[in-house]
């Protein structure tokens, strides 16, 4: 009994110090004393006072790793004995077990050194702004898009972005500030300026249809082609093989050749042209070479700047949903290798009903600007092998095309917002409606009753023809229509609404009212106009009901009318004004360039239905219907523009009425603007006038106003007032920040952004210091878009997300975790904390949750079913599901794999890194690699295990390993599996079941992967401080410390009141004094 | 040391043409030469080139035996096709920076020693690499102080941060042209501007360097120590920015050197930019428009353009199979491209035989040795610049020895006379002739 006893103590005992640690880390990085004896029995014989092998002396060697050099000093030891070099091998070997402890405790107290050495004591270094925060600023102060990545990259793998003592500054980069500058205003004002000079805006747009083009002609004439070799080849051959010339191939070879190619393709080609509305667009189909995909190339002189591809597609009926999936990518010609993912689709519409889809792109100079669409695959695929392997498919399913395409086009560049003017166009309907009515009525109906109405007074003598008309049957046709209609056109005529608008009839008279967009003239009969530029608008209408209308009839339908299909309803309105006080409709529309421009309103009625009404009610009081709806002016105003422009647009704009001559309203100006672009701060008077003298001098040397203000502008935008967040403090002494400072923080924080017009406003007003205020403004921030920014800048760096793009992913393997799955994986990942701010939800939910936040194509991915289109949202899981939280994430699972095989070893860092804050210490240099079992067919779990019979290797893998077995049952790619298998070429091949059971080191068991879940999601609050951290490391742009223990605790502590409400972390660190002080 | 400058000039107007400038064995060139700091092969101003290839070598296949040292050692797989220079250069083995520790960082320390960690709470620390200590002393007489040679592949060929291989007195990256076309305009194409056009252009450079310090010294004002420092990376820019524009306008009415080869092709990438770029290498030293130049290579397009499929990444974790193939043909591949420069080199000759190999001293090699490991670092060291002893296999007895050491050896191999560079604890005796 007694070993059994003293077994349990040592648990109990072993496993509270290691409960303490995490819950208050330990802040000082001393090594326990009792490791000396281990020193004592390895070491100091050789490294000691009178001895110092290698100039080291440990008899003495301080515990405590309080500087730097101390801490060197025992990296150094902790290098040696990993490397496996000390103690040498023909001195004292300490045995396993008091190795693993002595290492475990030196490396872990690294760590603390490591932590404690590098603590900030709460000084935030001033930074300058980072890439992305450079570009969103550029983008909020002047509207213009500036490419980033010109820019050296910032921070390092252990530093966020945000942390000033990281953020470097050289002259390459200086001289990048004012060339990104210059290219950013000159992108503001190239296109104000063409537009000022009338000039057209420079729009573009060409559609490619594939079938009239290279490519189902393409297959008709490869078809043909390949026949006709056929042929020559079956005549050739029935000749006995003689001489190819006389059939008019130049040799035996090129005869070979050409019947080779027929057998290979023929069946493909046939197989093909057959397919339905092949004529008409084309199949995107892997099995043939250059139909695989579709290119589309914009000419070289396209100019930089936004573009919009579309594509009218659909796909076939009854093909399984993982294939409904259109991929585009951005390349070039030359080179396969160098295409990159521009966006993946899931096509909702038919071959009856294509869908037209748009995705936006940005060309750039020295950027590939050749596009090609494809049924979503892996990239990287050599052509050859693709066709190949399509071609050796058995199910149908799987071989046929899916995706068919009528056409391809391109548009662009998109115009800058506010470069388009706005315009509105109002037009009172009753002017036309009623020249249209009355002369319907007097032309055809009256006219014609009356010509017909003077033959027959002629006693039918003579032909009809001499009054216009054909002939008798005509002649009845034009009383009979005069008499039954006539009374109806009257009846409108005389209504007096129609002196002021126009009333819709269900049937004939005036059925319809409409509204035209340029270049369609604005009423029939007018000119043609100038087109207005495709994008958002928006139509009014004002209507009423009639009078005496009965209220089922009180509907306004919106619609496309024409001829030969008749009215196509789109949209249905309740019309309640009343003529008294009628009511304006306002109706959003997207207008492209070949979409409908004319928009017909009618009163909703069950289409076909119309004439039986009319009918019923004509044979009733004589007339038609009594109308129902009567409108008074309709209008459309546009182009509308969404989202923001450049909060210095106005300003910058107004710079052509600078008055010439005189300095004064040029500095005045140039003032303004550097107070914009200082974030409300304002700049020395010496600037400004040096400022004003690179604009005069740039107008001494000719150039004009605007290209002269360019110069001191772009300084602006180089100068450190612009570049960085500035928060001056002296020396030895912190002071809270002004308000703007505060607003200035916190937009930084949320949206990696400027602060908006309404957040200095209240910082000026002195409002922000109200903590309700403040709490207020962050919940605004935090629901405006911008705060996405947010989410992606502190979810990628606090998740360590860059390593999904460390390895390539065996395809070949894994074919459906190609380009589009893993960025749809990595958006997984932030939508769901997005979710998480959008409903205010607890950040524990990321350890185990009854939901997922997917798109159809990542639904499709895990076998979700019922989930379709590419927005994210959520959806429910069962409790069985291996799906919702970190864990069940393909991102988050692939990340832990080099690309082909599972990592173990990745998977549990990762989780005891990011999801149960105890970081294992960096992995160790100069470990000699296992060699003995090269050769070996091991399992997974065999092959590891060998890890922790070193003991400089069971330090860390005994807490590692076991929970990265635990994840086995998802492959390297974050599918469920049972089994596993490894093989090796020329050895064999070994098969095994998975086995995921296993412990936390020092804690609790789990049978399977559900319970290991189980585990860490019973410690949220571990995971919550760790993303308290994140967070503050993030928010106030330098890493945390040990000084930070207290704000970190109450940060935790007023989230946890709120069930881990991710916001309240936010709130609880800017409500925090270190927040609000520098 | 102006002379060389005023003489060439003169020499040029004399001659009666300022456009056809003298390929290294006309007269001029000669002129040029001889009057620079004597020492060395036949008193030539020295030149060097250090080329780094991001992730590592195939340690089995590229290392020689270690058994094998001195002059008698065969040549493993992956320098095979070094064959014919194999008295031309030394292969060192011991060598590494004690501090690094980014398994994917093959460049960023590689010339510098530093450690990364040396400003306590900055995550990332770095100082002057070993190429701008010879651009100290080699620069001053030519139009550029070195030159910079970068690739677009940097994300893929295991460099780490940094602009190019050269950090500045400071440890700041600096910027290196990745575009061989645009590095060959700045080389040798002259502007067409007015020299009064472009004398007017500094001058109004210098007036936006001045309007910038005047908002700088307004964010100064009140800042703590620490501030202080970060803000004067930015005055330290513009400093920078202020000595390259007094280069620049010493060198405003001299003419470009001709090019000795002509315009490159666009477009070109992998193992095809690699030659392309060591052909402008030559041109630039042969035509003494700098005397330092540093060229971080690709290495993933470099395993695209030879037909390889695999990841560069997961390629340095080169496991039995493809991977490892992969890797041993890249060693080859790079060996190769190596053999090649040699060959240019020694193909510039004057006409007493010096070639421009003789006095030019070649760094080749790598921080990262193979998958991950940071020790025992690639190096190999060719051409008589530095007046070490080549054809050599060393195998160093202190295996921690400091790659530092070798930049301190071969800086005094070419005169530059510095006692310390980055971790340096001493010269490598082993390299006396």
């Amino acid at each position: 009994m007694k070993p059994l006893f003293c077994l349990f103590l040592l648990m109990a005992l072993s496993s509270v110090p290691l409960e303490g640690r995490a819950a208050a880390p330990q802040t000082e990085a001393r090594i326990d004393e009792k490791q000396r004896v281990f020193f004592e029995k390895y070491c100091t014989e050789c490294h000691n006072a009178e001895k110092q092998k290698g100039q080291l002396r440990l008899d003495n060697i301080s515990l405590r790793l309080d500087t730097v050099e101390n801490a060197e000093r025992w990296q150094k030891i902790l290098n040696q004995i990993n490397a496996g070099e000390m103690p040498p091998e023909d001195s004292k070997q300490p045995e396993a077990g008091a190795k693993t402890e002595f290492l475990d405790e030196l490396s872990r107290t690294l760590v603390v050194a490591r932590k404690a050495l590098g603590d900030q004591h709460g000084r935030i270094t001033m930074r300058r702004l980072n890439r992305r925060e450079y570009q969103n600023t550029m983008r909020e102060l002047l509207g213009v898009s500036v490419d980033p990545r010109e820019l050296p990259a910032d921070g390092s793998a252990q530093a966020f972005d945000t942390v000033g003592a990281s953020l470097f500054m050289s002259s390459d980069q200086l001289e990048q500030y004012l060339t990104l500058g210059r290219r950013a205003l000159d992108d503001f004002f190239a296109p104000r300026q063409a537009a000022l000079t009338g000039g057209t805006l420079g729009m573009r747009r060409e559609r490619y249809e594939p079938e009239t083009a290279k490519h189902p002609v393409s297959v008709q004439s490869r078809y043909d082609e390949e026949l006709k070799l056929h042929q020559k080849f079956e005549k050739w051959k029935a000749a006995g093989e003689g001489d190819t010339k006389p059939f008019g191939v130049v040799d035996k070879t090129a005869m070979e050749f050409g019947e080779y190619c027929y057998q290979k393709n023929h069946r493909w080609f046939s197989e093909y042209l057959a397919l339905p509305r092949v004529k008409e667009g084309a199949y995107l189909w892997n099995a043939i070479s250059d139909v695989d995909e579709i290119a589309l190339k914009l000419p070289k002189d396209a100019e930089p700047g936004e573009y919009t591809l579309r594509v009218r597609t659909g796909k076939v009926a009854g093909m399984p949903a993982e294939r409904g999936f259109l991929a585009v990518v951005q390349g070039s010609d030359l080179d396969r290798d160098d295409r990159s993912l521009l966006a993946t689709r899931e096509i909702g519409g038919s071959l009856e009903a294509p869908e037209v889809l748009e995705i936006p792109v940005t060309i750039a100079e020295g950027k590939p600007r050749n596009f090609y669409f494809m049924e979503r695959r892996p990239l990287l695929e050599r052509r050859a092998e693709l066709n190949n392997r399509w071609r050796e498919l058995k199910e149908e399913k799987e071989r046929n095309p899916v995706l068919w395409v009528d056409w391809v086009e391109w548009e662009g560049p998109r115009r800058p917002r506010g470069v388009v003017p706005k315009r509105v166009e109002r037009r009172e309907v009753e002017t036309w409606a009623n020249r249209d009515v009355r002369g319907l009525l007097g032309g055809y109906y009256l006219g014609g009753f009356k010509s017909a109405k003077q033959w027959m007074a002629t006693d039918k003598k003579g032909s009809p023809k001499e009054f216009g008309l054909p002939d008798e049957a005509e002649v009845k046709f034009r009383i009979h229509v005069f008499e039954t209609h006539g009374p109806s056109f009257a009846a409108y005529i005389t209504n007096p609404l129609t002196e002021t608008g126009s009333l819709l009839t269900i049937h004939t008279v005036h059925p319809r009212e409409f509204v035209s967009l340029p270049p369609e003239p604005i009423t029939p009969g007018d000119k043609r106009r100038d087109p207005v530029p495709p994008g958002d608008y928006v139509l009014r209408v004002r209507v009423a009901q009639t009078p005496k209308a009965p209220k089922e009839r009180a509907f306004l339908e919106m619609g496309i009318y024409d001829k030969e299909n008749g009215f196509s309803p789109m949209r249905s309105f309740q019309v309640t004004g009343t003529t008294a006080k009628p009511q304006i409709l306002e109706i959003p529309v997207k207008i492209t360039s070949e979409g409908p421009r004319t928009f017909s309103f009618r009163e909703k009625v069950a289409t076909g239905s119309e004439s039986e009404l009319y009918a019923e009610s004509q044979r009733r009081t004589g007339v038609g219907p009594d109308p129902a709806l009567w409108i008074d002016w309709v209008e459309w105003e546009g182009p509308m523009e969404s989202g923001r422009v450049g909060s210095a647009a106005d300003l910058l704009a107004r710079a052509v009425d600078l008055p010439e001559g005189g300095a004064a309203p040029v500095r005045e100006w140039l003032e303004t603007f550097t107070r914009m672009a200082f974030r409300d701060q304002p700049a020395d008077a010496a600037y400004l006038d040096k400022l004003v003298r690179l604009y005069e001098q740039k107008r001494k040397e000719g150039a004009s106003l605007v290209e002269a203000l360019k110069e001191p502008l772009s300084v602006v935008l180089a100068s450190p007032g612009f570049l960085y967040l500035h928060e001056p403090v002296a020396e030895a002494a912190t002071r809270p920040l002004s308000p703007r400072e505060i607003a200035v923080r916190l937009a930084y924080f949320l949206w990696s952004a400027p602060p908006d017009a309404r957040l200095l406003d209240l910082a000026a007003r002195g409002e922000l210091g109200r903590p309700e205020v403040l709490r207020g403004e962050v919940d605004r921030m935090l629901s405006d878009p911008r705060s996405y920014e947010w989410v992606t800048g502190l979810t990628r760096q606090w998740l360590d997300m860059d390593r999904l793009d460390f390895f390539q992913f065996n395809t070949k393997k894994f074919r459906t975790f190609d380009e589009s799955t893993k960025a749809a994986a990595k958006e997984e990942v932030y939508r769901t904390v997005e979710l998480l701010v959008k409903e205010n939800l607890g950040v524990h939910s990321l350890l185990k949750s009854d939901f997922v936040v997917v798109n159809g194509l990542l639904a499709n991915f895990y076998g979700l079913e019922g989930v379709t289109g590419d927005a994210f949202r959520r959806v429910p899981v069962g409790a069985d599901s291996p799906r919702g939280g970190l864990l069940g994430m393909a991102a988050v699972l692939a990340m832990g794999s080099n690309g082909d095989q599972t990592s173990p070893v990745e998977r549990g860092a990762w989780v005891l890194r990011k999801l149960l804050n105890d970081p294992p210490p960096p992995a160790p240099k100069g470990v000699p690699q296992l060699t003995r079992l090269e050769g070996k067919l091991l399992t997974t779990r065999e092959r590891l295990m060998a890890h922790q019979e070193q003991p400089q290797c069971a330090q860390c893998h005994r807490k590692i390993d076991p929970i990265g077995f635990g994840l086995e049952n998802f492959n390297t790619v974050g599918l469920w599996r049972t089994q596993d298998s490894y093989e090796k070429k020329g050895v064999g091949k070994k098969e095994w079941e998975i086995d995921p059971a296993g412990a936390l080191h020092h804690g609790p068991a789990f049978g399977n992967y559900f319970e290991l879940r189980d585990r860490i999601a019973e410690k949220p609050e571990r995971f919550a401080r760790g993303f308290a951290e994140a967070m503050i490391h993030y928010g106030l742009g330098r890493p945390v410390g040990f000084s930070d223990e207290e704000l970190v605790d109450s940060v935790v502590k007023t989230a946890a009141q709120k069930q881990f409400a991710i916001r309240e972390f936010v709130a609880a660190l800017v409500q925090s004094p270190v927040f609000q002080r520098k | 040391m102006k002379y060389p400058l005023q003489s060439r000039r003169h020499f040029l107007r004399a001659a009666g043409t300022l456009l056809a400038l003298p390929a290294l064995e006309s007269l001029g060139f000669r002129r040029f030469a001889s009057a620079a700091t004597p020492g060395g092969a036949g008193g030539r101003p020295k030149r060097m080139i250090f080329l780094g290839f991001g992730w590592g070598v195939t340690q089995e296949t590229w290392f020689p035996d270690v058994k094998q040292t001195g002059s008698e050692y065969a040549l493993p797989p992956g320098l095979a096709p070094l064959a014919a220079h194999k008295a031309d250069f030394t292969v060192i083995q011991g060598l590494s920076n004690k501090f690094s520790n980014e398994a994917h960082w093959g460049s960023t320390f590689w010339l510098t020693g530093a450690n990364r960690y040396a400003e306590p709470g900055q995550s990332f620390h770095n100082s002057i690499s070993a190429d701008q200590v010879a651009a100290a002393h080699l620069g001053g007489d030519t139009r550029f102080a070195s030159i910079q040679l970068n690739t677009p592949d940097v994300n893929n060929s295991g460099h780490g941060p940094g602009l190019s291989l050269a950090w500045d007195t400071h440890g700041k990256p600096m910027g290196g042209f990745e575009n061989p076309v645009v590095a060959f305009h700045r080389l040798f194409s002259d502007e067409n501007t007015p020299l009064e056009k472009r004398q007017a252009l500094i001058a109004q450079k210098r007036s936006v360097l001045d309007a910038v310090l005047e908002d700088a010294k307004r964010v100064q004002r009140g800042l703590n120590r620490t501030d202080t420092d970060k803000l004067d990376e930015y005055f330290q820019g513009v400093r920078d920015i202020e000595t390259r524009l007094g280069k620049d306008e010493k060198w405003l009415s001299v003419p470009k050197a001709k090019a000795p080869l002509a315009e490159p092709k666009p477009g070109l990438a992998g193992k095809e930019e690699i030659k392309l770029m060591y052909d402008l290498i030559v041109a630039a030293l042969q035509t003494d428009s700098t005397r330092v130049v540093t060229y971080r290579q690709p290495v993933g397009t470099l395993l695209s353009s030879i037909g390889t499929k695999v990841a560069p990444h997961d390629m340095s974790h080169y496991t039995p199979g493809e991977r490892t193939e992969a890797s041993q043909k890249r060693d080859a591949t790079q060996s190769e491209l190596l053999a090649g420069l040699f060959e240019k080199l020694k193909a510039i000759q004057e006409p007493d035989g010096t070639r421009l190999f003789d006095y030019t001293c070649i760094a080749y090699g790598s921080n990262i040795r193979t998958i991950h490991y940071l020790d025992n670092c690639p190096t190999l060291i060719a051409g008589g610049g530095a007046g070490v002893k080549l054809g050599q296999h060393l195998v160093l007895k202190d295996k921690n020895t400091p790659l530092c050491n070798l930049w301190l050896t071969l800086l005094n191999g070419i005169g530059a006379g510095v006692k310390q560079h980055g971790d340096s604890n001493g010269t490598l005796g082993e390299l006396a002739v």
